[in-house]
């Protein structure tokens, strides 16, 4: 039977944007963050209706597409929310998938560690988020420290996992500049990550800073 | 070409070298559809399930069938492409996925992109 979680969405047939080949999504509700310019409002809305899933159950359902996963070298890309808290439920699909499928975890890293000890040994690759490295301008956009960030990307390091880590650094309207950005950059490289992009949050106007 | 149209023929090309290169007979007849695109159809999902089929039915005759990773490159020229655009100013926050369409509330119409979607119930 396994673990049973609330899903807020299944995205199919993704090109690239959640890592390499055919991917689908899996979107789950619950987030440690909270997120000024956050999208995805309704991870994180208490009235959200989900629908949950067991492993077993989300693994039939995306199965769908293992013709394209296993063709293309993609497969099943988490999200949400934030997955790494459902480290459990990954690790009883991944069990239930098989070692073929690519798995991505699409993450802030704001988590206790044992969720990525629990990860490490069943994720292919991670995309990290990172916010804003400066905790003062981290705690203002997202309501958080950021201690367990950079203690989490330190630990990934030391387990040799900087290849496999995609590391997304934005610039955050309202919140930091250009320069905050390219510190936070600069410490990234420092730490060992190479594979690091920049982009801009793109705000609504519903958003009041 | 809109993205679904985009993902669609994407989609069929991947079908298309997994067929070629299992000695698959695969018919792709040219899509009429001229309305909003959801990048797969009841049509297309036939052909995947007709070659998952094939597939099974050459695997138990003790053929050596070919999948993994045989149309990586189709996807890999996706990424080319997509690595062309500047990336600061115009990609969207990673949690974004709502403004990519990808992701239906689970109160919308399950009609309107039925294959493309799984919503939550």
């Amino acid at each position: 039977m396994g673990v049973e979680v609330p899903i807020i969405g299944i995205a199919r047939h993704r090109l690239v944007t959640d890592g390499k080949g055919v991917t689908t999504l899996v979107a789950f509700h619950g987030c440690t963050l909270r997120c000024k310019y956050c999208l995805n409002p309704q991870s994180i809305t208490p009235d959200t209706v989900c629908r949950h899933y067991t492993p077993q159950e989300l693994y039939e359902t995306v199965c769908i597409d293992q013709l394209y996963f296993l063709a293309t070298g993609g497969g099943v890309t988490f999200g949400g929310g934030e997955p790494c808290l459902r480290s459990e439920f990954i690790a009883q699909f991944r069990a239930l998938c098989g070692p073929q499928w690519q798995l991505t975890i699409e993450t802030c890293l704001n988590v206790p560690r044992h969720h990525l000890e629990q990860l490490l040994p069943i994720i292919d690759s991670y995309i990290v988020d990172i916010k804003e490295l400066n905790p003062i301008i981290y705690a203002s956009y997202t309501t958080k420290q950021n201690q367990q960030v950079i203690d989490n990307l330190h630990w990934l390091a030391e387990q040799g996992w900087c290849e496999q880590v995609r590391i997304r650094v934005p610039h955050i309207p309202g919140f930091n500049t250009d320069a905050d950005v390219d510190k936070s950059v600069e410490f990234l490289r420092q730490w060992g990550f190479s594979n690091i992009e920049q982009f801009t949050y793109i705000t609504s106007k519903t958003n009041n800073v | 070409m809109t993205r679904g149209k985009e993902t669609c023929k994407i989609l069929k090309d991947i079908r298309q070298q997994i067929a070629l290169e299992n000695g698959i007979e695969l018919v792709v007849s040219e899509c009429k559809h001229q309305g909003e695109c959801a990048g797969t159809c009841p049509k297309c999902e036939d052909e995947v399930r007709y070659l998952e089929n094939q597939l099974l039915v050459r695997k138990n005759l003790g053929h050596q069938i070919s999948i993994v990773g045989m149309a990586a490159s189709v996807t890999a020229a996706v990424l080319l492409s997509s690595c062309e655009r500047p990336l600061e100013g115009d990609v969207p926050p990673p949690e974004d996925f709502l403004s990519q369409d990808s992701i239906m509330a689970p109160n919308d119409s399950a009609d309107r992109l039925p294959n493309t979607f799984v919503v939550p119930e």
